[in-house]
């Protein structure tokens, strides 16, 4: 069984892949259009999914609590 | 309506496959349609969408012809030629760039919603979905916008 860190690895460099590959298809189709527009914004998702779990291997003990 | 909503909710690849089914059901038929016409029957003719073809529920009974004419000879009926995506029975009433178009992006986010599934196997399935999108805006393109 992978571990949560092996987990993360693994669905972090998948959420950057399909964030590069969103972002190139939205260019592809055109960022001037809706639907470009649109595949952008799951890029931008994707990335930020990344970006969260690139912080949970960084910062293991870190969370956002309410104050 | 509310059970079939949070049914969904709990499996969205299924939600996915369901508007990926569709699509492709709505998109098709324009396709498949010049097949009907070589039918001769009352109920393909209420399908092809010709004013004419309306005989017997209140259509203009003098201008009907069977089969409908095709002046310029291109194998659609006079009342398709109009339109731009010849043939097409919804002519004026339906856009199909525009529904392939949000069909694609509505795969793309289904495909992102499927990616967040805890399961691997899910991610997988999310992952096909959304280049699946990407795919089907790429056709769009080519077959609506020139």
């Amino acid at each position: 069984m992978a571990s949560q860190k092996q987990k993360l690895q693994g669905y972090g460099v998948l959420d950057l892949v399909m964030a590069t590959v969103m972002a190139a298809a939205s260019l592809w189709i055109g960022i001037e259009t809706v639907l470009g527009l649109l595949f952008l914004l799951i890029a931008l998702f994707h990335f930020g999914f990344f970006l969260n779990k690139l912080r949970k291997l960084l910062f293991p003990a870190s969370s956002f609590r309410e104050p | 309506m509310m059970t079939l909503f949070s049914r969904f909710s709990k499996r969205p690849i299924q939600l996915g496959m369901v508007f990926a089914l569709l699509s492709t059901t709505l998109i098709l038929p324009p396709s498949l349609l010049p097949d009907l016409v070589a039918k001769n029957t009352t109920a393909q003719a209420f399908i092809v969408g010709c004013d004419y073809t309306f005989i017997g529920i209140g259509g203009d009974s003098d201008n009907f012809t069977w089969p409908p004419r095709d002046s310029d000879g291109d194998g659609a009926p006079d009342c398709w030629d109009p339109c731009p995506l010849d043939p097409d029975p919804l002519c004026g009433l339906v856009d199909y760039g525009a529904l392939c178009k949000a069909m694609a992006s509505f795969m793309g986010a289904m495909g992102l919603w499927g990616t967040r599934a805890p399961h691997p196997a899910g991610k997988a399935a999310g992952v096909a979905l959304e280049l699946s999108g990407v795919a089907m805006a790429e056709f769009c393109r080519r077959k609506y916008d020139g």
